[in-house]
């Protein structure tokens, strides 16, 4: 398996969002919890989720329009 | 506690954004650098932190059924497995030094890249002990909470009815629990091969 191929990084990401799911639910006690404090964790993973799309999403369309800097 | 801990998912967050741009950037140099971490030292942590995440789950739920002595027991477990986490990452960060992989020192040389790679190969070592510095940071501050928890404890604070310090200092562990889940793989386990 080389670095570029996504089923080496899926697999170990897959692994620890799994795991994470496990402590969250369960150790600390989410699935028992009120739907407002649901909200809030998946607020602040949506939040992340954003901050990785869009940056990672300006680093890869770099140089697209031919113009310097974007 | 719950807002508390999404303002440490930003914390956290963003140095995990820079890391992914950087390795997107740097693949086969981030890839060599991960090589040379011990993922076998990152492993047993993952394994004690997540032992330590069940004993502190342990340490909740006496409180629910009001054990003090159990509350006690499963909070000095729980401080224990951190302390062991604490001097693995010790061990860690002491063989970084004798193999001169710290970032911005004269003698910096990761083994397998040209000189002109070197520098890439710094950034990933700036963000592990940037990353792993603030996690282990953080596992410091949780001992301390721990501690409190314990003195609190055998004081005969805690009751089936009152026990919520424990309870949200358990949030605080698991959460930096799980960043760790997220920290092994990134970190440890680019490009590796079974077996390698």
């Amino acid at each position: 398996m080389s670095i570029s191929a996504p089923s080496a990084w899926v697999a170990a990401l897959g692994i620890a969002t799994v795991k994470m799911l496990l402590v969250s639910l369960f150790f600390m006690h989410l699935r028992h919890s009120n739907q407002l404090t649901k909200l809030v964790v998946l607020g602040g993973l949506l939040w992340l989720g954003i901050l990785l799309v869009l940056t990672l999403s300006d680093f890869a369309t770099r140089g697209w329009t031919g113009v310097p800097g974007k | 506690m719950w807002l508390f801990l999404i303002t440490e998912i930003m914390f956290f967050g963003g140095m995990f954004a820079c890391y992914t741009v950087y390795r997107r950037g740097y693949p086969e140099v981030f890839a060599v650098a991960s090589s040379s971490l011990n993922a076998v030292l990152g492993a047993i942590n993952t394994g004690v932190l997540l032992l330590s995440s069940f004993t502190m789950v342990m340490a909740v739920r006496a409180g629910q059924l009001g054990q003090r002595n159990m509350i006690i027991l499963f909070l000095i477990l729980t401080l224990l497995f951190g302390g062991i986490f604490l001097g693995v990452k010790a061990i860690e960060w002491t063989e970084k030094f004798e193999e001169h992989h710290i970032p911005g020192q004269a003698a910096f040389h990761l083994e397998g890249l040209p000189p002109d790679q070197q520098g890439h190969a710094q950034l990933f070592f700036s963000l592990y002990f940037a990353m792993t510095g603030l996690h282990a940071l953080h596992m410091v501050i949780g001992v301390g909470i721990l501690s409190f928890l314990i003195w609190q404890a055998r004081k005969g604070t805690y009751s089936a009815t009152y026990f919520t310090p424990v309870d949200v200092a358990g949030l605080y562990w698991h959460f930096v629990d799980v960043i760790w889940i997220f920290l092994f793989p990134l970190l440890y386990l680019i490009d590796r091969h079974l077996g390698k």
